[in-house]
């Protein structure tokens, strides 16, 4: 048999396995994981093209930020944007399992107080609109990917070896 | 001193052809990054802790040589021969400093400031359990492992079109 045959019949043996495994905890563990990476990455303060995110640029939402340096979590400062005035949006992100796959979406849950301490206007998945107009931060960065497909591989290896 | 080589070098048995020299660069890579974040070094050691201060930065305490990602996605299989691999990160890659600094210890010095965190290499035994599936005297079982590989990622590619992003539920 010819490389590309025994590939075929390798693709044929597994496709029901392959399905099934589109619905697996096995697979939603890669979703999940995607979604920590991603939220990790934003943290830091980096774009999917991996150069920073777009700086700040109101003196005024700096200095916000500069009294409430506090809330700003564990990697936020002042000055660095990183998606992360009060955590709300980042927080309100989940995962939801598709046929074959999976996506990223910011829930449109309700906002508590904003940074300032005034009465949210929009919903976490507005805000996430909003923001990704001058920001396009919400897409998966190369690393990311691979790490989808290395991850997904793993697992896929192990369909393969069982159905032999 | 010696130029930097981001890079090592593997000697693999002659037997192996290009297809099962590339497919076995693929499992070394993936192992190796893995490995690296899982905290482990080219050893198979501990990595030396962050400073206080970069594990503030990062956010988190536990090492693993991943803060964009980037150094970690940029591992390749950069020449493969008879029985020799070539694995590491091309000289030219913008973060080049960055690879030696962990690799050498030296972060931007001209000698190592602390315990080098070397993450480019493979131990004997993550280099025996791969090739272990390619075994020299059966080359169809080599064929079919190459195969394998190969179709776990045209099918996880084939799922990687179904990811992204939504604007909401």
């Amino acid at each position: 048999m010819k490389p590309s045959e025994v590939i075929l019949k390798i693709k044929r043996d597994i496709e029901k396995d392959v399905a099934a495994y589109a619905s697996s905890s096995e697979f939603e563990l890669v979703a999940s994981n995607a979604l920590i990476d991603f939220i990790k990455r934003v943290k830091r303060g980096f774009l999917p093209s991996l150069s920073k995110i777009n700086p700040l640029e109101s003196e005024a939402y700096i200095k916000l930020r500069e009294r409430n340096r506090s809330k700003l979590g564990d990697k936020g400062k002042p000055k660095t944007s990183n998606a992360t005035a009060t955590g709300q949006m980042l927080n309100a992100m989940v995962y939801k399992m598709k046929p074959r796959g999976f996506t990223l979406f910011v829930d449109g849950t309700a906002r508590t107080a904003e940074l300032s301490g005034a009465s949210p206007k929009l919903n976490n998945a507005e805000v996430a609109k909003y923001y990704s107009e001058k920001r396009a931060i919400f897409d998966f960065s190369e690393p990311e990917l691979k790490r989808i497909i290395r991850n997904v591989k793993e697992d896929l290896l192990k369909i393969i070896r069982r159905s032999k | 001193m010696a130029k930097f080589k981001p890079y090592f070098e593997i000697d693999i048995p002659k037997e192996y052809g290009p297809d099962e020299r590339r497919a076995i660069a693929a499992e070394i890579i993936d192992e190796i990054i893995k490995r690296t974040e899982s905290g482990l070094d080219a050893n198979g050691d501990k990595f030396q802790k962050y400073s206080k201060e970069y594990a503030k930065e990062k956010g988190q305490s536990n090492v693993d040589l991943t803060f964009s990602g980037d150094m970690l996605a940029q591992i390749e299989l950069l020449q493969e021969r008879s029985g020799k691999l070539r694995i590491g990160i091309d000289p030219g890659y913008e973060g080049i400093g960055k690879v030696e600094g962990n690799v050498l210890g030296t972060y931007g010095n001209n000698s190592p400031v602390t315990k080098p965190r070397n993450f480019l290499g493979i131990t004997e035994n993550e280099l025996k359990r791969i090739t272990k599936n390619y075994p020299v005297d059966d080359k169809a079982e080599r064929k079919q492992r190459v195969a394998e590989i190969t179709t776990a990622d045209i099918v996880a590619r084939e799922i990687l079109n179904q990811v992204g992003f939504d604007d909401e539920a």
